[in-house]
């Protein structure tokens, strides 16, 4: 369990401009969010849904309890939450993989991982939208992370305009082609 | 695929989107005739987009249960969310209003505002607010609220839907202003009262109003103003009537308790006249900015133009308007202001200032002007304080020494150490900045729990303090307990007819009677009284207390005549137990003059009145502000007992004592002034109505902002003022300079306006009568259609005109003229006097058609009904000539 005074000495190093603080922010944060996905991944049945922004929430409250004006940065916060998100997801799900299918080991497809309503491609997983989102990051990096911000994190388009520093309409509108892009990509016909 | 590529695909994608769809095949086909690959790319990109609709998007479906709140149905759905009623299974089973955000509205950080505010919230303890209980998110990640559940209708459709008079409209509006005002204190703003934020549910057939949200549009946003409305637009539209110009500001104005002013304002007018101040159909005509502006510059009509204008008296307009001033200086300074002047208006009062034409008619009735009593709220304040007094006090003198010092010892280490920022910094103990009072008591009333198995009286004394200590801080509920858990204590260790068990009794009497179950309150009280004369005597001090508190019970229940019986029996006890000139003795006697005023005996009321200066004056000096106090009640007696001469005289003396202690331009003393200007106008004094209202004119200017309708209602009487010292030109110079003043401010259809126009006409009458006619034939139907007939103005008006018609000969004209008026129907306790002298004109109307009969029955109906009023002079001189019409009439009807 990471003590809250170094998140908040960290952050706070993180905003005055020390690129290194951001690194020794991760694990912590990253201890923590993973231990709230553990802990839902084994309470919840198997099958039932993981909700990956009410990890978020989750963690989020508990920094804020331990230090009330953190939220200030949020933003950051968020951010970072997001990124790891994705690689708590992605590590579980290459977990479940390694596992013996069929054997009631936890599997995390991509109609688990969030509560949407998905039309299309149900079999696709977790794995193979990381891999979409690693290929989208090259093309175009803002419209990666702005599915990371909505998909992973759960947020509102205004938190992640907020998050990522732009308009509401631009992530709208990246958020648009993202979504068409990867449905296109992890479809089974392509 | 390379990033140009991509975002070349992008770029047309986009394009694209923002067209029609039957145009976009075209469009694509123009912008890349020769790539054929791109166009199918991206054409396909476009059909997969309407098929991806929800994928990778955060969801907004609704769950079935979220922690121990299960989902029942929707009780409604608000432009901020969706409300749902839940039942909550842990700790205790009950029903809550579960509200669940709607995404988009900065939903991450909801919760980390709420919870800034939550120590505040969780400090709010009235009886007219829904508590929130709790927040959180749902597992989308959306912020939800719990709150108390109230089974009710908005303010305004109960009030519709149970036909409420203006009255019983205004007496639910005044608790709803007293939980803002509670919140207020603890440091809260709403900033979104709004009718669905006011609900009002029926409990053993009373109607409560309850505030809900209290702490959501904070949490919601922060800066809920101006240009973050623009993207919120549509979901707050609902709300845009209610919300404070400063809120409608761009750019991020500071809130402060001014704002839920405006907005009780707005509730307050809508409550009145059925209509939002600024119209929904004209709202939804226009575009959101347009309608920001509109906030901040529109000045709302005055309510008694409104569709209930008949029914509503012009004292009340005030009331909304001065919560609704754009600029919020200018508004009430509290919640609390407002509700006086609503206490005030109900008590049949000014608001402020009476109508300009009060004053200015003197040929017509004397009406009501002074301003009341201040009981009411004040006398609420000093019984708490009294209280809070009397219960330490007790605790010092009665206790054994020993209780008395194992209560300190307690009191000091377990709430005033908590308080002691070296205590709270000890090691296992982190400190706590936020430490409120509250806090304070509530731990401490956890740390009594088991700690004084052997000694039921020291207990009882602590929580008794502790009681005490809620009750100062208005959290009543808990004090109850704490009170409830002392009683039971004593009841077994000194019985329940003990000094200290009635005392404890009493406390508990008090705390329900300020929650509002006054029918509870007066139940209590009555056994009380009983057991207080059986087991302590008649004279005692705490039996005196048991009575005077039985007759508040009575008179919050409007039985005013075993109210004054006790009070009278209070003041005898008290004169003989504690003498004369004690403050109690004085206080008692102040509240049986209160009583008797509103219970309709004056003369009894002049009498003790008068005791209550001479005691004030010999304790506690003039200048003293219950003196004061004293002093300004008995001019309020004088008029409505109708001793001009009496009311002048005390009048002048309380302004001699204002004007040294508080200067000229000072509220109090401007009021004082006023009042006796116009008990001077009525009886005749004309120069010196003049030189005041003119001093007055001089200090409001430097109050209120140039142009205000207030300081024209002021030039209206000062030019009433100048006509009776006979100035006719300065007179007429005034009123046409108040209502080109008026009618830039208020229009001119508002009955100010039109009342001036009259007023006006008649002053120009003599030299031009043409315009003057024209005058009064507009100001009688622009009265007739906004105040009603039954309006004071609207007689007056009528009969001016009838008199310009029958001066041409025009009978039916002038005939029909003055019926509306003659058959209106008139309040209980109104001036009959305007339609007496229209059904005097009308006789004389009738009188020259020679129809001898109706005129001898119609005049006889006026000489008879004037004859039974207090007239002025002038008004006697006009009762002789109806007379001799009379006689003239029936002379005509019984030839000898």
């Amino acid at each position: 369990m990471p003590v809250p005074s170094d998140i908040t000495r960290i952050l706070t190093a993180w905003r005055q401009g020390d690129p290194e603080a951001l690194s020794s922010l991760t694990p912590l944060v990253y201890g923590e969010l993973h231990a709230l996905a553990q802990n839902y991944l084994s309470r919840e049945r198997p099958g039932h849904i993981l909700q990956p922004s009410a990890l978020v929430n989750e963690a989020f409250l508990r920094l804020i309890e331990w230090q009330p004006d953190k939220w200030q940065d949020r933003a950051h916060f968020f951010g970072v939450s997001a990124t790891l998100m994705r690689r708590i997801l992605v590590q579980s799900a290459r977990e479940a993989q390694t596992a013996k299918r069929g054997n009631g080991a936890l599997r995390v497809s991509l109609s688990e991982a969030a509560q949407f309503a998905v039309t299309q491609p149900t079999d696709t997983d977790v794995l193979a939208l990381d891999a979409a989102l690693d290929a989208l990051e090259k093309l175009n990096p803002r419209q990666a992370r702005i599915i990371e911000l909505r998909f992973f994190a759960g947020l509102s388009l205004e938190d992640t305009a907020e998050v990522i520093d732009a308009s509401v309409s631009t992530v709208r509108r990246d958020f648009r082609m993202a979504q068409a892009w990867l449905f296109q990509q992890l479809s089974p016909a392509s | 695929m390379t990033p140009e590529r991509y975002n070349r695909i992008n770029e047309l994608f986009d394009a694209a989107l923002d067209l029609p769809a039957p145009e976009r095949p075209s469009f694509l086909a123009d912008a890349c005739p020769d790539n054929p690959s791109l166009l199918e790319q991206v054409s396909q990109l476009l059909a997969t987009h309407e098929r991806a609709a929800n994928f990778l998007a955060p969801s907004d479906a609704t769950p079935t249960a979220i922690g121990p709140y299960k989902i029942q149905r929707v009780l409604g759905e608000g432009g901020m969310g969706t409300v749902y009623l839940a039942t909550q299974s842990e700790p205790i089973r009950r029903d809550v209003a579960l509200k669940i955000i709607k995404p988009g509205m900065g939903s991450k950080a909801v919760i980390a505002r709420f919870d800034s505010e939550r120590r505040a919230l969780a400090l709010m303890d009235h009886p007219n607010i829904a508590q929130v209980l709790d927040a959180g998110a749902t597992p989308q990640g959306l912020p939800f609220f719990v709150m108390e559940f109230v089974d009710g209708l908005p303010l305004t459709t109960y009030a519709e839907r149970n036909h409420l008079t203006t009255r019983q409209r205004i007496e639910l509006f005044i608790p709803v202003c007293q939980a803002i005002h509670h919140a207020h204190q603890k440091g809260i703003i709403h900033r979104d009262i709004k009718p669905s934020n006011v609900l009002v549910k029926t409990v053993e057939g009373h109607p409560i109003p309850k505030v809900i949200d209290f702490g959501l549009a904070k949490a919601l946003d922060p800066d809920l103003t101006g240009q973050s409305l623009l993207t919120h637009a549509g979901i707050i539209l609902g709300t845009l009537q209610y919300m404070s110009p400063e809120q409608a500001a761009p750019g991020h104005a500071d809130i402060d308790i001014r704002a839920d002013v405006y907005s009780l304002g707005a509730l307050l007018y809508e409550l009145l006249t059925g209509t939002p101040p600024l119209d929904t159909g004209e709202l939804a005509r226009e575009n959101v900015q347009s309608l920001l502006e509109r906030i901040r510059d529109h000045e709302p009509i005055a309510p008694s133009l409104r569709n209930r204008a008949s029914a509503l008296d012009r004292e009340l307009d005030w009331i909304p308007l001065k919560a609704l001033e754009k600029e919020r200086t200018r508004r009430y300074e509290s919640v609390n202001g407002m509700v006086r002047d609503l206490e005030r208006y109900l008590a049949g009062e000014a608001v402020e200032a009476a109508p300009p034409s009060n004053a200015y008619r003197v040929r017509k009735f004397v009406r009501r002007h002074r301003l009341p009593f201040a009981f009411g709220a004040a006398a609420l304040v000093v019984l708490i304080a009294a209280v809070i007094v009397s219960v330490s006090q007790a605790i010092r003198a009665r206790q054994a020494e020993q209780v008395a010092s194992a209560v300190n010892d307690f009191l000091r280490t377990s709430v005033l150490a908590q308080a002691d920022p070296r205590n709270q910094a000890r090691p296992n103990v982190s400190p706590d900045p936020n430490l409120t009072v509250r806090t304070a008591l509530d731990r401490a009333a956890k740390n009594v729990e088991g700690k004084f198995p052997n000694q039921p009286l020291v207990e009882a004394a602590i929580r008794e303090t502790i009681a005490d200590a809620y009750y100062g801080v208005a959290v009543f509920a808990p004090a109850q307990q704490q009170v409830e858990r002392a009683i039971a204590l004593r009841k077994i260790s000194q019985g329940e007819n003990h000094r200290d068990t009635l005392k404890s009794r009493r406390l508990r009497a008090s705390l329900i009677s300020i929650q509002g179950q006054y029918a509870e309150a007066e139940k209590l009280y009555t056994q009380l009284l009983a057991a207080h004369r059986q087991h302590l005597g008649p004279n005692d001090p705490d039996t005196i207390l048991a009575m005077t508190s039985l007759a508040q019970a009575h008179r919050l229940m409007a039985k005013l005549d075993p109210s004054v019986a006790l009070l009278r029996e209070a003041l005898a006890a008290a004169t003989r137990a504690l003498g004369p000139d004690h403050p109690d003795t004085l206080e008692i006697m102040s509240s049986l003059a209160s009583v008797s005023v509103e219970r309709g005996s004056p003369a009894d009321a002049e009498q003790l009145g008068l005791n209550v200066v001479e005691g004030r004056r010999r304790t506690l000096g003039e200048e003293h502000p219950d003196t004061l106090r004293a002093m300004t009640s008995m001019g309020f007696i004088y008029n409505r007992i109708r001793r001009f001469k009496e009311e002048e005289e005390w009048d002048r003396r309380v302004l001699a004592i204002q004007r040294r202690v508080n200067g000229v331009a000072h509220p109090d003393t401007l009021i004082t002034m006023y009042n006796l200007a116009a008990v001077l106008s009525n009886r005749g004094e004309h120069k010196e109505a003049l030189a005041l209202l003119l001093e007055n004119r001089a200090a409001r200017d430097k109050v209120y902002p140039p142009g205000h309708p207030r300081t024209m209602r002021l030039l209206v009487h000062l030019a009433g003022a100048y006509g009776n010292v006979g100035q006719p030109a300065k007179e007429v110079e005034l009123l046409e300079e108040a209502l080109a003043g008026q009618i830039k401010a208020l229009g001119p259809s508002h009955s100010d306006s039109l009342s001036t126009m009259y007023l006006l006409a008649g002053a120009i009458r003599a030299k031009n009568p043409a315009r003057a006619e024209s005058l009064t034939r507009d100001a009688y139907k622009g009265l007739l259609t906004t105040s009603g007939p039954a309006s004071v103005e609207t007689a007056d008006a009528a009969v001016d005109y009838a008199d310009s018609l029958l001066a041409r000969r025009q009978y039916a004209e002038a005939e029909q003229v003055l019926r509306p008026v003659i058959d209106a129907k008139q309040s209980k306790d109104a001036d009959l006097g305007p339609r007496l002298f229209a059904v005097a004109k009308l006789g004389e109307v009738l009188l020259a058609q020679r129809r001898w009969n109706e005129a001898a029955t119609t005049l006889t109906e006026a000489v008879d009904g004037l004859s039974k009023q207090n007239l002025l002079p002038s008004e006697r001189e006009e009762l002789e000539t109806i007379t001799k019409r009379l006689a003239q009439a029936r002379l005509q009807t019984n030839p000898r």
